[in-house]
Parts: structure tokens; C-alpha cells; sequence
């Protein structure tokens, strides 16, 4: 299918993808898109929003709306790298526990549900206080966090496609145990990946978040939504636009990727899909 | 006597379960001759698919195969290697399934897949036009229409009918010696089935590769084979020339078979006629496992070893034969 077929079929898909390309953009297009210096304290102090500072400025001087538009930046690059490093661990994991199954397969189902146990916010906290407070950090704990995830999706699905006549009916014709599994089974594995890494990426944006917000991850003065967050909620009388704009595009964010999530679970028929 | 090109020698294929232990083969033996086609019938259960998957090594998990021998050219492929065995598979024994809805994978194109077949068993790496060339050639020959265009499609493209022609024509593209199908017609409508049976006897007379026909009717094996081992929970109860075995039946349960021939007019392929059920897997019958349901019963019956009678070839495992 196509991605435009896949939107007129599923509105909320669309709105995801929407929303998505717009952060993406504003990250891509920052330098252009910010009106100021997102580090420069440059004005006053607690500014409300007007004309000159659309969302206003900090406690430190900085204008909010630059700040917010560098921070999609931290956001989406932190989601992508660690969910990306999370596939690259997880789906080797998973194929190897699902297709080869026994022994192999118990320790490292163990692994998984024992990593599984811990909510994916508790762990990657643990993490970065055990590595220390920097991006680097948030994002090796968000990886360490989401592979478990990425790798029972996989073995899951490896475990009900390697029994297919098509995978049995490869091997008969005299195809080898790594060549089916990494040709045949992977791809019809696909699906229900897709679907859980564009959900993870939601949780990523939330869960880098939550670290930036407890001075876990990036360090100021580099702009992030978290910090961003967490400086507003210490004037959130004196000056609510501090906590509520960024606060509104990590929602937005999370909703997109969700939103793409579920539509997605929705429009991959397994059957007719090519990937 | 020259040696068989296939002799499987009391081969036991258990599957090891919590519940218990499932005999799914039973000391099952029997041989293949070059250019011969055997048929093996037996209702659903019989053991019929864990056989043809042993002779290939590819037993699926919790099942092992636990003893015998199979004898292939001279080898025993229970002591090969996993790679010698690739070497078997698909170009030496190649193996056709029940239902080619799912027998292709879905997300690769028909031709490729054709293609992949030839491509796992040649020499070096040849080139895919050469092998494309060779694909539509051989999808020609099993009766696809416009395959020039119709390479490049999808599996759920095709009908259930031209899958099968399309799995037959992937079981024959390395010429092997035996083609093993397993019930290959038992998903598709009966107009089909006669095709694909049509198309099947059409490569014998071609190739003459051996066949192994699997089914659960005898009216199918009579149409193709040169012979018939009739299977029960696990075991051969019967063998015999296909003249031996309609002609003359000796097991109560063959002749119950043989009773049970669907009428191709009508769309009934169950074995529904034979009274009685299949026995529990876990928890066989004693002795004749066939005795609970035999309306030719003795107490002997239920007694281990069992009867066999033996005649000019003609095999038949049953008490009522012992004078
Ligand atoms: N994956 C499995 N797990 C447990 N038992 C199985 C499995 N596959 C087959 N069996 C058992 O093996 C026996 C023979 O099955 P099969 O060879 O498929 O029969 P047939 O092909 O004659 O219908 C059956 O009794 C079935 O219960
Ligand atoms: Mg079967």
C-alpha cells in the first residue's frame, strides 16, 4: 500500500503523519524557523507572550517559541537514535530466541522478561544514574530500555511464522537454518515490528523527556523540551506559557507517533501487505 | 534384486509431549523404486505427513525422530549431516504440501521464489536471467497460462489450483529423484483435484521421477500409483500392488478404505463412513490398533506381536490371517 492510499483510508494515520512531518520539519528548518538565539538571554525575564516573543521568554531571558523549535531537535534525534539502537540489539535477539528456539531461547526470554519487569522510565532512570546525567546516557538507557521491547515483538512473531508452510516448504526445498530466518521469516515478521517501533518512538519522546525533565539528559543550556518543562513548572503562576508550550508539543509529539502506530496496526493486512 | 532408490526401515518418529508420548511413526517401513509411485492412505492423523517430513529431516519441534533407517541411494540420511541433508532437500527429494494457500511466502513475487528453488542447488552463482528463463519455462510446463507476464505477481495473485501447479513446478526445478506429495489436493475444489492429478501422472510419464502420493482416500492413489501402504496410528497395516489392494484387500480396515471412495461428482472427501474414532494418540490401542474399531475382532487382537501376513509382496498386518 501506499502511504497516501494509507492515509485516505485511516484519518487519525493521517493526522499522525501530519503532525510528524511538521516537527520534523521545524527540527530540520530550525535555523530558519526560530526568531532568535534559542541560548541567548538576550530580554527580559518572564516576558508573556506578545507579537515580539509569540510564547513569551524565560526566567533566564530566552525566547520560549526559539527554544521550543531547537528542542524538536533533542526530541527526535534522541527518539530515532535510541529506537534505532534498540532494533539494532532487540531484532537479532528476537530472531535468534524465536527461530532457534530451546535452550537458547529460555535464557534469553528469561533476559527479556526480567528487563521487561522493570517500567521502561524506572530502568532508563536507573541507567542514567548509573552512567550519569548527559544525552549520551539518556539515549544508551532509552536503547537498553526499548530492545527487550523490540525483541519480544520479534520472537513473538518469529515463533508463529517459522511454523508457516512457506517457511517449512523453503527449507525443504534445501534452504539453510540463518538463510530462511534472516529471508523468509524476518520479513513476514515485519508488520507488528513497524507498529511497535512507531509506538516506541512515543515512548521515547515521553521517556527522554521525563530524563530531561530530572536533569537526566541533555544539560543546559541545551534547549529540550524537558528542561523546558521543568523550569516551567517552578513559575507556573508567574509565568504558565514556561511550562504549558512545551508541555503541548511533547503531547503532540507522543499523539503522532501513536496515532501512526495504530493506524498502521490497522492498514497492515497481513495478508495483502509488501513490504 | 536390484537395491531400492528409497528404503525406509522401521522408522519411528515420536513427538514428546507434556501429556505423554505421541507415536506419530510407529516402525514404519516400506521401499521406492526408481520410477515407481507409492501410494500411502490413511486417515487424517495416520502419521502420513510425519513420515514424508522424517524422510527430509525436518520434524518439527517437540517431535524427534527415535530410531530406523532411512536408506536413500545407499545412505542412511538419518546419519548426514544437517548440510549434506541441504543438499537432499529440494534437489535429490523434493517435497509438494497439502495446502498451497500458504505454501508460498507472501511477500515475494512467484518467480523469485521459483527462482530461489533452482538457485539454492547451482553450482557458483549464475545469473538471474538465466534462471528467470528457466523459471518460465518451468511454469509453463505445469500449466500456467501467460507466465511471461505473470512472473512478477504474488502468491495471493494466483488461485489455490495454480499455486499447486506452481509448487509442483518449484518441487520438479532441480529435477529430483522422488517427489514426495503430500495430499496436494485435498485444499483445492474437485474440478482441480483431477487437474493436478492429471498434472502430476503428466510429469511422471515426462520425468520419470518417483512419487510418493499421499492421501486419505484411496480413490486418489488408484488414479497415479504403481503400489499402496495403507497407514494406521503410526503403522502400515497393508501393502500391495494397487491390483492387490482393490482386487483383494486383506485388512478389515483397507477394505473400509476402499468403501470410502468419494464419488468426484460430489464434494464429500471425508472419511466420515468409517465408524468408530481414530484413537488417542497418547494412549494407543493395544496390539492391532485398529482392534476397538474392527468389527473382525478377536481377543488376539489385543495381544502384541500381531500377525503378518505375506504373500508375493502383498503385506498385511492382522490376526484374522492366522491359521
Ligand atoms: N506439532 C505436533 N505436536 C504434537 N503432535 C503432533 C504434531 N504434529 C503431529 N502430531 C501428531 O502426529 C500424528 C500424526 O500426524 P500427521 O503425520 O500430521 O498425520 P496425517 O498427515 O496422517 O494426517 C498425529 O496423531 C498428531 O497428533
Ligand atoms: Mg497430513
Amino acid at each position: 500500500m501506499k502511504i497516501w492510499e494509507m492515509m485516505i483510508e485511516s484519518k487519525l494515520f493521517a493526522i499522525g503523519l501530519l503532525i510528524l512531518i511538521a516537527i520534523t520539519l521545524m527540527a530540520i528548518f530550525a535555523d530558519y524557523i526560530a526568531p532568535y538565539d534559542p541560548i541567548a538571554q538576550d530580554f527580559k525575564p518572564k516576558l508573556p507572550p506578545s507579537p515580539k516573543h509569540w510564547l513569551g521568554t524565560d526566567e533566564l531571558g530566552r525566547d520560549v517559541f526559539s527554544r521550543l523549535v531547537y528542542g524538536s531537535r533533542i526530541t527526535l534525534y534522541v527518539a530515532f537514535v535510541s529506537v534505532s539502537i534498540a532494533c539494532l540489539l532487540g531484532i537479532p535477539i528476537g530472531l535468534i530466541a524465536g527461530y532457534y528456539g530451546g535452550k537458547v531461547d529460555k535464557v534469553l526470554n528469561f533476559l527479556i522478561d526480567l528487563m521487561l519487569s522493570f517500567p521502561a522510565i524506572i530502568l532508563t532512570i536507573l541507567i542514567t544514574g548509573m552512567l550519569g546525567p548527559s544525552l549520551t546516557n539518556a539515549m544508551i538507557a532509552i536503547s537498553i530500555a526499548f530492545a527487550p521491547r523490540i525483541a519480544r515483538i520479534v520472537r513473538g512473531q518469529v515463533l508463529s511464522v517459522k511454523e508457516e508452510d512457506y517457511v517449512v516448504a523453503v527449507k525443504a526445498m534445501g534452504a539453510g537454518g540463518f538463510y530462511t530466518m534472516t529471508k523468509h521469516v524476518f520479513p513476514n515478521s515485519m508488520a507488528p515490528l513497524l507498529v511497535q517501533v512507531t509506538l516506541s518512538l512515543g515512548t521515547a519522546v515521553l521517556v527522554e523527556s521525563a530524563l530531561a525533565f530530572l536533569g537526566l539528559s541533555a544539560q543546559p543550556p541545551t534547549p529540550s523540551w524537558g528542561d523546558m518543562l521543568n523550569r516551567g513548572r517552578r513559575y507556573i503562576y508567574s509565568a504558565p506559557w514556561m511550562l504549558t508550550a512545551p508541555g503541548i508539543m511533547i503531547t503532540l509529539a507522543v499523539l503522532a507517533f501513536n496515532l501512526i502506530g495504530d493506524g498502521l496496526r490497522d492498514l497492515l493486512d497481513p495478508r495483502l501487505r509488501r513490504l | 534384486m536390484t537395491h531400492p532408490l528409497l528404503d525406509v526401515r522401521n522408522l519411528k518418529t515420536y513427538f514428546y509431549l507434556r501429556r505423554g508420548v505421541v507415536k506419530a511413526v510407529d516402525g514404519v517401513s516400506f521401499r521406492l523404486n526408481r520410477g515407481e509411485a507409492l501410494g500411502i492412505v490413511g486417515e487424517s492423523g495416520s502419521g502420513k505427513t510425519m513420515t514424508a517430513l522424517s524422510i527430509l529431516r525436518l520434524v518439527p519441534y517437540p517431535g524427534k525422530i527415535v530410531g530406523g533407517e532411512i536408506i536413500f541411494k545407499g545412505r542412511d540420511l538419518l546419519k548426514l549431516t544437517e548440510k549434506e541433508m541441504r543438499h537432499i532437500r529440494g534437489k535429490e527429494i523434493s517435497l509438494i504440501f497439502q495446502d498451497p494457500q500458504n505454501s508460498l511466502n507472501p511477500v515475494f513475487t512467484v518467480g523469485w521464489q521459483v527462482g530461489e528453488a533452482i538457485e539454492l542447488h547451482s553450482e557458483g552463482k549464475p545469473l538471474w536471467d538465466r534462471i528467470i528463463e528457466k523459471v518460465i519455462n518451468i511454469l509453463r510446463g505445469v500449466g500456467i497460462p501467460r507466465v511471461e507476464d505473470r512472473v512478477n505477481d504474488y502468491p495471493h495473485e494466483f488461485s489455490g489450483g495454480q499455486k499447486q501447479r506452481i509448487m509442483i513446478g518449484m518441487s520438479i526445478s532441480n529435477n529430483p529423484d522422488i517427489i514426495i506429495a503430500d495430499e496436494p489436493t485435498t485444499a483445492l475444489d474437485v474440478t482441480i483435484q483431477a487437474q493436478i492429478i492429471d498434472l502430476l501422472k503428466d510429469l511422471r510419464s515426462r520425468y520419470n521421477s518417483s512419487i510418493i502420493l499421499i492421501a486419505h482416500n484411496m480413490g486418489l492413489v488408484s488414479e497415479l500409483c504403481d503400489n499402496v501402504a495403507v497407514m494406521y496410528a503410526g503403522r502400515i497395516v497393508e501393502y500391495g500392488s494397487i491390483e492387490e489392494i482393490f482386487n483383494d484387500p486383506l485388512h478389515p480396515y483397507t477394505r473400509m478404505l476402499l468403501r470410502c471412495i468419494p464419488r468426484t461428482d460430489i464434494d464429500v472427501d471425508k472419511l466420515e463412513s468409517i465408524p468408530g474414532e481414530p484413537p488417542d494418540p497418547v494412549n494407543p490401542p493395544s496390539g492391532c490398533r485398529f482392534h476397538p474399531r474392527c468389527p473382525y475382532a478377536k481377543e488376539e487382537c489385543k495381544r502384541d506381536p500381531i500377525y503378518i501376513e505375506n504373500i508375493d509382496g502383498h503385506m498385511a498386518v492382522c490376526e484374522l490371517y492366522r491359521r
